[in-house]
């Protein structure tokens, strides 16, 4: 297997002349999740259009499993499964004759009975598809992609409209197919979708790629500055502060905020300064921004345009 | 970076095994939805029965009623089966979205017209069967070997033809809405210039020659000529059959170049229109009430 799945170079896209897609680029490794954020029309799924060979690029170099995706034809779309945003099925046929149909068109399909069951359909198996509610479509929707027995997998915002309990669950199918070796390439604007489930994120706004990297540090947050909060109260009041930390400090609904790049100083001067007065700093804590803080932060432009 | 390691051989399905495959989905489909199998294959053997009932008794320019009619009904069968139900069938799935999953799997295009085709062929054949059998069992209609081969011949160039005709002019159809509207808006008003229900020479001279550009009339021709014109000695003209098969590879290269997978961003349609509508008037209305609640 190639090291890398997909690699996206300098990739643009524009519909009658207006620009969808300004020359993105990215790569996403073989065996991980990887994920798009970014707010509505802000040209997520015109690139996984693009990877999927729906869509022809006007610019760009795009190398999915080491094919061409506009030229890959049925040797690429035998190794990928998509899930489309919205897609129907044909409303009198049952689940798993679907799925049997769709399998017939591969080279080794996965067995029917098992991708019910991983989806969780077995219940619905003779149900015919009009009969399925919005979250046992979007199963279904799953389940079609994962009968060809996939090495690449495409889920556009798979848990759109879901409850809570359907997402967790998606979310479960979702890492477990990471752990049968599959590369995965999901959208989404739910950030506890990207943060629970993908290892790099991609963060693009009005066609371009405004940040990238694992969740867990996107857009600097993990060394961005930090906030340190506490309570002010009758035995500790704003003068008491020491002079160290003070210059940092606003107030704030009767909390005291320090902005800093060094917390662990500024909290080795607060608790020092603290305990040597025999006295607790209430609701005491270390803030970092949320990944929806820096995502807010990082589509703020394309949210302001109408 | 290290290179691809080679992939076992994987054995794709036979091109073979996907045209059936498709033919036997397309089918079922039909079978399934109450208005295709109505449409394909109740209503050619209604109209006879009415057709019948009105007309029985007379003779038409020399031959019996029940003779013309028959070959009238299957090639009303052939154009329902070949043309309206592949245009229906193929936008319902477009605009549902299942084309476009089905362009993201292996599936070749090829496969699924092909599909297309052959699920029309099959159904155009029950269809014909089911009207050759009324015809012969309550309005006792002369077949002989001879008929049975070439009507044969002519319904299934006949069903390529409309169907491919059908793949094509789905290009042209915006949305299910109107699907069926235009695919009968197109067909019958052929179907009356064409000497489908009347028979060859009945229609205006010039309409007569208007209508023998498109393939409406050779069908009707051919099965009228194979049922009526030469009776008991059924035969086939080449220009028919070659008319039939022009348009059907005319049909098939618009299909392979223009044919659209995906659904038609679609306006709001009238529905939407009206709701819209129906909305903004509701709102204004609120906006009144409590702005007289308020002046209380």
């Amino acid at each position: 297997m190639l090291p890398v799945a997909i690699s996206v170079d300098g990739l643009r896209k524009s519909y009658a002349g207006v620009d969808a897609l300004r020359g993105i680029s990215f790569t996403v490794a073989s065996g991980a999740i990887f994920a798009l954020l970014g707010p509505n029309g802000a040209g997520k799924t015109t690139t996984v259009e693009i990877l999927e060979g729906h869509r022809r690029r006007n610019a760009g170099n795009v190398s999915v499993l080491g094919l061409d995706p506009e030229h890959g034809g049925r040797d690429l779309r035998g190794r990928i499964g998509i899930v489309l945003q919205s897609a129907g099925f044909d409303r009198e046929l049952t689940v798993s004759e679907i799925l049997r149909l769709y399998g017939d068109f591969y080279a080794q399909p996965r067995p029917v009975d098992e991708v019910i069951d991983i989806v969780g359909l077995d219940e619905k198996r003779s149900a015919r598809t009009k009969t399925l509610s919005g979250g046992q479509r979007r199963r279904l929707d799953l389940a079609l992609a994962l009968i060809g027995d996939p090495d690449l997998i495409f889920l556009d915002e798979p848990t759109t409209g879901f409850d809570p309990n359907a997402r967790r669950r998606s979310w479960e199918a979702i890492e477990r197919l990471k752990a049968l070796g599959k590369t995965i390439v999901l959208t989404s604007h739910y950030l506890d979708e990207v943060q629970r489930l993908a290892g790099w994120v991609v963060v693009i706004a009005d066609g371009e790629v405004v940040a990238e990297g694992p969740p867990s540090s996107l857009g600097g947050r993990d060394v961005s500055d930090a906030e340190v909060v506490f309570r002010l109260s009758d035995r500790l009041c704003w003068s008491d502060i020491p002079e160290a930390v003070r210059h940092l400090a606003s107030e704030k609904d009767g909390a005291v905020v320090i902005h800093t790049t060094t917390p662990t100083q500024v909290l080795y001067d607060l608790t020092a300064w603290a305990v040597s007065r025999g006295c607790e700093l209430p609701a005491l804590r270390v803030v970092r921004p949320s990944l929806e803080d820096v995502y807010l932060e990082l589509t703020k432009d394309a949210a302001e345009q109408p | 970076m290290s290179t691809a390691t080679a992939t076992p051989p994987q054995r794709r399905p036979s091109y073979a095994r996907l045209v059936v495959g498709q033919v036997g989905y397309q089918t079922l489909l039909l079978v399934r939805s109450p208005a295709g199998a109505f449409f394909a294959l109740v209503m050619p053997v209604m109209i006879l029965v009415a057709l019948e009932f009105l007309n029985g008794q007379q003779s038409l320019t020399g031959v019996s009623a029940a003779q013309f009619f028959t070959a009238a009904m299957i090639a009303f069968a052939v154009m329902n089966a070949g043309y309206i139900t592949t245009i229906t069938g193929t936008v319902i799935a477009r605009d549902d979205g299942i084309l476009k999953r089905l362009r993201g799997t292996p599936l070749p295009p090829s496969a699924y017209f092909a599909g297309r085709v052959g699920a029309a062929a099959l159904t155009t054949a029950v269809s014909v069967v089911v009207v050759m059998l009324v015809g012969l069992a309550f309005y006792r209609i002369d077949v002989d070997a001879n008929l049975i081969g070439v009507t044969s011949l002519t319904v299934l160039v006949g069903v390529l033809c409309f169907s491919s005709v059908g793949l094509a002019a789905t290009v042209l159809v915006g949305s299910t809405d109107v699907a069926l509207p235009m695919a009968y808006g197109s067909l019958l008003p052929l179907c009356f210039v064409s000497d489908v229900f009347l028979p060859a020479g009945g229609a205006l001279g010039w309409l007569s020659t208007a209508a023998s550009v498109f393939p409406v009339k050779h069908l009707a021709d051919a099965l009228e000529n194979a049922f009526v014109a030469t009776h008991g000695h059924a035969s086939l003209t080449g220009t028919d059959l070659l008319v039939m098969v022009g348009w059907a590879t005319g049909a098939l290269v618009v299909t392979f170049l223009f044919f659209q997978w995906e659904p038609r961003p679609s306006g709001p349609g009238i529905r939407g229109r009206l709701g819209k509508l129906l909305n903004d008037v509701a709102g204004r209305l609120a906006n009144i009430q409590r702005a007289s609640d308020h002046r209380r």
